[in-house]
């Protein structure tokens, strides 16, 4: 089934129809939600809020392309107000200040890994880091375009900026993420990255 | 080809056939570009590597709101109706507690510090208050919770949302709903307990013992589909939840 069909039952109350564009969905939403906030609890609740404000409002959202748009935009919108929320609440938090100096404290992740892992995940560790260390606008872009894999007409529609501002605000995040992953030691990016001085911006 | 072109041809989402040859054919010839072009494949594969799966609980929590019945029939569970805001039954033992729950001050001064108290606080007396909006029955034990004898004041307008929690196998009175395994629940209250803290333990005499929390949204949420409870509220306007969390006695 096709997805506007799919949109046009749910629209009429087949949950099962809105399921099958959940199960759709899910794991780009996840992702956007999940490189947004940083956590993957709150990531999931706002996934989830995200899906269950489109049930509501599934009979104002028509066109497939229009639903995933719509979709992408209240997700963001979602995760923008979480985190505007938990900066203000915030009281305890897991950023520490000592000597003046910044230091953050992440949670171990209690799960065992297998040995032959241990280097990738070294890396992708690294890579998380620098990418949730960006600037939003910068994750956000990078996520849509790279991680969903949308094209730069959806991602100016869902964030509701130019193409032009979306293609060279791609760019600037990818250099970002390049100088940070270099700054963390990561050396795949090292390489490339450093001949990026000078080169003309687009 | 010029490489500022090619560099712009390396940064579209999707290319022409003749696009691309002209492009492969400056990477070719361009050490640069080539440069470029690797710089840009392993940032996008970088960030791709960070693709997860969403938990199994976000499709499935989100369906236990929109279609409990459903749900109900492919976990094989015996369908059972919908959890009212607070069953009937033990509104009015509820409500006495609560009346309580305002005169004990939940977020004094000794409480145990939950996450961001000091908002929490406000919120969770506001919550209190907006509560005995409904709870208006006569109450036989009030005097003893309302010691002070301040009246329980009733305000109107103010959000709040309230919810019953209790084991499918807990003998209860009829309109109370029943909700989760008894080892859910009291993995829950466990979990409420050390993070939240509850605000009323045990009364005194009866055949449960009822504990209240303070919940903030997002942890009710969580809550919600981590465990597929259902808790419905006549408003979305609401920062706190009182949760009660009703067990049996332990035999003693």
């Amino acid at each position: 089934m096709d997805e506007q069909e799919l949109v046009r039952k749910a629209a009429e109350g087949d949950t099962e129809a809105f399921e099958k564009l959940m199960l759709r969905y899910q794991k780009p939403i996840y992702n956007l939600a999940l490189r947004t906030v940083g956590n993957a609890e709150d990531a999931c609740d706002l996934a989830q809020e995200a899906f269950l404000r489109a049930w509501r409002s599934l009979g104002s959202v028509r066109s497939d392309g229009a639903f995933s748009t719509w979709l992408y935009r209240t997700t963001m919108n979602l995760c923008i107000d979480h985190l505007r929320a938990s900066k203000r609440r915030k009281t305890v938090s897991l950023v520490m200040e000592e000597d003046g100096e910044e230091q953050t404290f992440d949670l171990p992740d209690t799960k065992p890994l297998p040995e032959e892992q241990v280097f990738a995940k070294a890396d992708r560790e690294a890579v998380r880091r620098a990418m949730d260390s960006l600037p939003i606008e910068h994750r956000q872009v990078l996520t849509l375009r790279i991680l969903n894999d949308l094209p730069y007409e959806q991602i100016a529609e869902i964030l509701q900026v130019p193409e032009g501002t979306i293609k060279s605000r791609i760019y600037r995040a990818r250099t970002a993420l390049a100088k940070k992953l270099q700054e963390i030691g990561n050396i795949s990016l090292l390489s490339s990255s450093k001949k990026m001085k000078g080169r003309k911006r687009l | 080809m010029k490489c500022e072109n090619a560099m712009k041809l390396l940064q579209m989402s999707s290319r022409s056939e003749a696009d691309e040859a002209a492009l492969q054919e400056h990477l070719r010839q361009c050490p640069d570009c080539r440069q470029f072009a690797q710089f840009l494949q392993e940032c996008d594969s970088a960030v791709q590597d960070l693709m997860e799966e969403p938990p199994e609980r976000l499709v499935r929590g989100v369906m236990w709101q929109i279609d409990p019945e459903r749900m109900e029939q492919r976990s094989g569970k015996t369908p059972r109706r919908r959890v009212p805001f607070v069953g009937t039954a033990i509104a009015a033992v509820l409500a006495l507690v609560l009346v309580g729950v305002c005169h004990f001050a939940p977020w004094s001064k000794e409480t145990k510090a939950p996450m961001e108290l000091s908002e929490n606080a406000t919120l969770a007396e506001k919550s209190a208050d907006g509560f005995l909006t409904g709870a208006t029955d006569a109450l036989p034990l009030e005097a003893e919770y309302a010691a002070d004898g301040a009246p329980a004041e009733i305000s109107s307008g103010s959000a709040a949302c309230t919810a019953v929690l209790t084991s499918r196998d807990f003998d209860a009175p009829e309109g109370c709903e029943l909700l989760m395994q008894q080892t859910q629940v009291a993995d829950v209250k466990a979990w409420l307990d050390s993070t939240i803290g509850a605000v009323k333990e045990e009364l005194p005499e009866g055949t449960c013992d009822i504990a209240l929390y303070s919940v903030p949204r997002e942890i009710l949420q969580s809550l919600q589909t981590r465990y597929d409870i259902r808790v419905e509220s006549p408003s979305d306007d609401w920062e706190i939840c009182t949760l009660a969390v009703i067990m049996p006695q332990e035999e003693k």
